[in-house]
């Protein structure tokens, strides 16, 4: 099988100035789940943002490499177009319309490749997967708690019939239980639709629990890769995200960040 | 300067030599049938700058030069189609609609990633470069559409002995019908949903596949499309200078009082500026007419600078 | 990644370290002497016409570089210059004929009178982010010369105010060359005013603020005041130009002080090269001389005669064009010519291309 979705060797410079991602590689195949973890600065939403497309409004752009998508290169077209080709991003902050209501949020996105009375049933599979969503119809966009409005968030980027989701820190906000709630969702997702899906996160623990594989990112390069499982019992990740040392116990922060340098392979 | 609509200065002499309540009573009526008229043109005018603004945050400050582009392109239509009067008056709106979609398409799209500052910047030069290609066009003399089309404007009597012309009547129905469109298409279009959308976070929007320069192009249409429909019943009504850009400048107070991105603001803010310049013709200095709406405009600065129903926030990236 | 300050070329290795040898170093000091001397002689080898014209750019050159502070380094759009031109030409006027003021009074009070103009519409609209100085201006615009119009009206100036000349120990100052000089100086004076000013802690934040207004606000610079201050500043350099204007043409009539003045300033500074005070003197030299040169090239044309009419709607729309086209396609104006030239003689290095990031 390969790959849907292939980043190979990029670069990308905000303010033609700042270097926000060196050299990164990662590939994703249809049909997965795969996870980029990493702390804050890693240069995760930046790679999100690249393979989404970006507007010019930070002067960022990739500035080496290659994204190919389906077959075809994607790097630096604008997030129009990428969403036409099927790329739907739930970004990090701003993920609703704050002035729109709920049902008009859901309305908005252009879906191509649908009809309208397909797109209709779309937005009734939103509702069905999002019941609270169904009851707030009305509510406008800026008035809705975390939690709904990450769903919304979702639901927007469904209803576009997407082909690769990519979501930056779902988790963000929220209490764990609406978190895992949202969890499962996502990997509904993934089995009803086969939506290919992409997950940007700090929460290790969430994440690796639905993930079927894994990458770490730090500084902009990818340091280590693997299968969920193998990530899990990886004695760097569990120690830097999942807070355990090698024997189960806990350790504390800046022991774990004295020894990181050293833990960067399997063991 | 456009001059005084229908009635207003006989009305004026009148009450200057007889007091008596029924005169009175004829004067505050033409007071108000002025206002609303002057409300009219500012309000189609000044919807042009809400929508740009709204979804760009750009200032069209060419606004008043393409409301006469309207104008005098209707002259030209005039002369060729001078017998039939609602169809040189359909060409001349669909040809200033064109030209607001080329403005765009050959200019600002290309000034969008800029600065808003370089944005506005280039519709200062726009402005200048529209009024020197109308003169050498069609020259600086004053001009009368109207008269190729056989259209005079002559006076509706009014109950209560008030007076309108009957394209400055025209004005107000077509300025309540424009706004009453662009209510439905804002809040239950589609397209006028996704011009809400883009204006919150056009970054956003991108990312939901909504194609920005669509939507500007859109706005620069719709916007033309508006203003120029004021130029042209404007000059049906009372002639084509030169000048009329000014106008323009004028309806700009009216934009900013009711809120820079807001439609139901800018209708009030017409009818308050218009309000205010009327009335201060006929009581205090009739000089201050072309000043008043600035004055009007520096108070709304002073007390609330984003106007009666425009958004607090206010960024300054295309 | 980018060096954008240059120092002098830097030596391949294993060349010699005396390439260019000392005209190549020190070109910038040859070329201001040489441009010094040139001023200084310019008048007794051109006509009255060129020094006149001379005079003009000078003046003009006031105008530009206030602006240039405001918008170039504060990074606010006025578009009220004429206004304030206006405003300080008017205190001449006022003066000079209610009270026979002498200069002396009269260009510190019109220097004053610019300053409270754009305290006045300055706190308004510099309390908030956006563009709402270019509205403000517009009122400025459209209220100083209603206040003007009223006063000629008031006094039965039909035409205008008649101003006599200023004197200095009793000598008349009217001629050409005495113009030409004091003009000089004045702007001279402004350049060197706005320079030191650019290189204090005020002009550096002017510049934070114009890069980055969020960025600035975190660094704990009141965006609020600077802007203000630089507007306040900007305004009373403009309005003594305005003054200046008043006395070398003796006269003044609102009709003088139309919008396209102001355009035409704002045309200047994005011609010169906005962030530049170079860029500033270019733009007014283009502006000036430009109407000349259109009408220089319309007399080529064949039947000339029959465009005469049209010449100034002719400088409108190629003005507009000019203007245009440097927004679009030379975002660093004439300096960013002059720079790109340097560096194919490889004086400089390159520098990126964007409105937004000039500087100086």
């Amino acid at each position: 099988m390969s790959a849907l979705l292939s980043v190979e060797n990029i670069e990308v410079v905000y303010q033609r100035a700042i270097v926000a991602v060196h050299d990164l590689s990662f590939s994703v195949k249809a049909g997965q789940i795969v996870v980029l973890l990493g702390t804050n600065g890693a240069g995760k939403t930046t790679t999100l943002r690249a393979i989404s497309g970006f507007l010019g409004l930070d002067d960022a752009r990739v500035s080496k490499g290659v994204i190919s998508f389906n077959g075809a290169k994607i790097e630096n077209l604008p997030p129009y177009e990428t969403a036409r080709r099927g790329i739907s991003l739930v970004p990090e902050r701003d993920k609703v319309f704050p002035n729109l209501t709920v049902a008009e949020n859901l309305l908005a996105p252009v879906a191509h490749n649908i009809s309208r009375s397909g797109r209709s049933r779309r937005e009734d599979v939103v509702y069905g997967f999002f019941p609270r969503l169904a009851e707030l119809r009305k509510r406008v966009g800026g008035l809705l708690s975390g939690g709904e409005r990450q769903m919304l968030a979702l639901g927007c980027a469904l209803v576009c019939h997407p082909l690769l989701l990519l979501i930056d820190e779902l988790s963000l906000g929220l209490a764990p239980i609406v978190l895992e709630e949202l969890m499962q969702q996502v990997v509904r997702i993934r089995n009803e639709f086969g939506i290919t899906i992409v997950i940007v996160e700090q929460n290790a623990v969430a994440s690796l629990a639905v993930a079927d594989y894994g990458y770490v990112l730090e500084n902009g390069r990818v340091v280590l890769e693997g299968s969920a499982e193998q990530l899990r019992s990886t004695g760097g990740v569990r120690e830097s995200y999942l807070g355990r040392g090698v024997s189960g116990e806990r350790r504390s922060y800046l022991e774990i960040k004295r020894n990181s340098q050293q833990d960067r392979s399997y063991d | 300067m456009l001059p005084p609509p229908c009635g207003l200065a006989a009305t004026s002499r009148k009450s200057a030599l007889v007091n008596s309540a029924p005169l009175q009573r004829t004067l505050l009526l033409q007071l108000v049938v002025n206002m609303l008229v002057l409300a009219s043109i500012y309000a189609l005018i000044a919807c042009g700058y809400v929508l740009i603004y709204r979804v760009s945050r750009v200032m069209n400050l060419a606004q008043g030069e393409l409301m006469m582009l309207g104008a005098y392109l209707l002259l030209t239509t005039a002369s060729v189609f001078h017998k039939n009067a609602e169809l040189a008056i359909g060409a001349a709106v669909v040809l200033s609609t064109c030209c607001g979609i080329l403005v765009y398409i050959f200019l600002m799209r290309k000034m969008t990633g800029e600065s808003v500052l370089a944005a506005v910047l280039a519709t200062i030069a726009l402005g200048i470069l529209l009024r020197g290609l109308m003169i050498l066009i069609w020259s600086a003399q004053q001009q009368y559409p109207g008269q190729s089309l056989g259209l005079t404007s002559t006076a509706i009597a009014l109950p209560g002995g008030a007076r309108v012309s009957t394209f400055a009547a025209a004005l107000i129905v077509i300025n309540a019908l424009t706004y009453a469109s662009l209510f439905v298409f804002l809040r239950f279009g589609r397209w006028g949903l996704r011009m809400r959308a883009a204006g919150q976070n056009p970054l956003l929007a991108a990312q939901r596949g909504i194609k920005l320069h669509a939507i500007y192009a859109l706005a620069w249409a719709l916007s033309t499309m508006t203003g120029s429909l004021a130029g042209m019943l404007i000059a049906l009504d009372s002639g084509l200078t030169a000048n009329m850009a000014v106008l323009g400048l004028k309806a700009f107070p009216a934009a900013l009082v009711g809120g820079l991105d807001s439609l139901l603001g800018t209708l009030i803010g017409a009818a308050i500026v218009a309000a205010a310049e009327i009335l201060s013709i006929q009581y205090v200095d009739p000089l201050l007419s072309d000043v008043m709406p600035f004055l009007v405009l520096l108070a709304m600065l002073i007390v609330r600078p984003w106007g009666l129903f425009g958004t607090r926030e206010d960024l300054d990236r295309v | 990644m980018y060096n954008a300050t240059s120092q002098s070329p830097r030596c391949l290795p294993g060349e010699q370290l005396q390439t260019g040898g000392w005209l190549h170093h020190h070109w910038k000091y040859v070329a201001t002497a040489l441009i010094g001397i040139g001023l200084i002689a310019f008048p007794f080898i051109g006509s009255p016409f060129t020094l006149d014209l001379a005079s003009q750019v000078f003046l003009a050159s006031i105008g530009s570089l206030s602006l240039m502070l405001l918008t170039g380094f504060a990074g606010q759009i006025s578009i009220g210059h004429a206004g304030l031109i206006a405003a300080g030409a008017y205190v001449v006027g006022i003066m000079s004929r209610e009270w026979q003021a002498p200069f002396w009074l009269t260009l510190p009070m019109a220097a004053v009178s610019g300053g409270l103009l754009g305290m006045i519409f300055g706190l308004p609209s510099l309390r908030l982010r956006g563009l709402y100085l270019a509205v403000s201006t517009l009122a400025l615009h459209f209220i100083v010369i209603y206040a003007g119009g009223e006063y000629e009206s008031w006094r039965g100036y039909a035409t205008g105010i008649m101003i006599d000349s200023p004197k200095i120990g009793g000598m008349e100052i009217s001629s050409g060359l005495a113009w030409y000089f004091i003009l000089l100086t004045a702007a001279l004076i402004t350049l060197v005013l706005c320079s030191n000013l650019l290189r204090s802690r005020t002009g550096r934040a002017w510049g934070a603020i114009r890069t980055r207004e969020t960025v600035a606000e975190a660094l704990g610079i009141h965006v609020a005041k600077f802007k203000l201050w630089a507007f306040v500043i900007s305004s009373s350099i403009t309005a003594v130009g305005g003054a200046l204007f008043a006395y070398n043409r003796n006269f003044v009539s609102v009709e003088a002080f139309s919008l396209y003045l102001s355009i035409q300033y704002v045309a200047m500074i994005i011609i010169g090269g906005m962030g530049s005070l170079l860029g500033a003197i270019l733009g007014a030299m283009f502006v000036i001389l430009f109407p000349y040169a259109i009408e220089g090239a319309i007399g080529l044309l064949p039947h000339a005669e029959r465009y005469v009419n049209a010449i100034y709607a002719m400088n409108y729309a190629a003005f507009g064009l000019v203007t245009i086209a440097f927004l679009l396609y030379e975002p660093r104006g004439l300096v960013g010519i002059w720079r790109r030239l340097q560096a194919g003689v490889a004086l400089r290095r390159p520098e990126p291309k964007s409105l937004t990031s000039a500087r100086q």
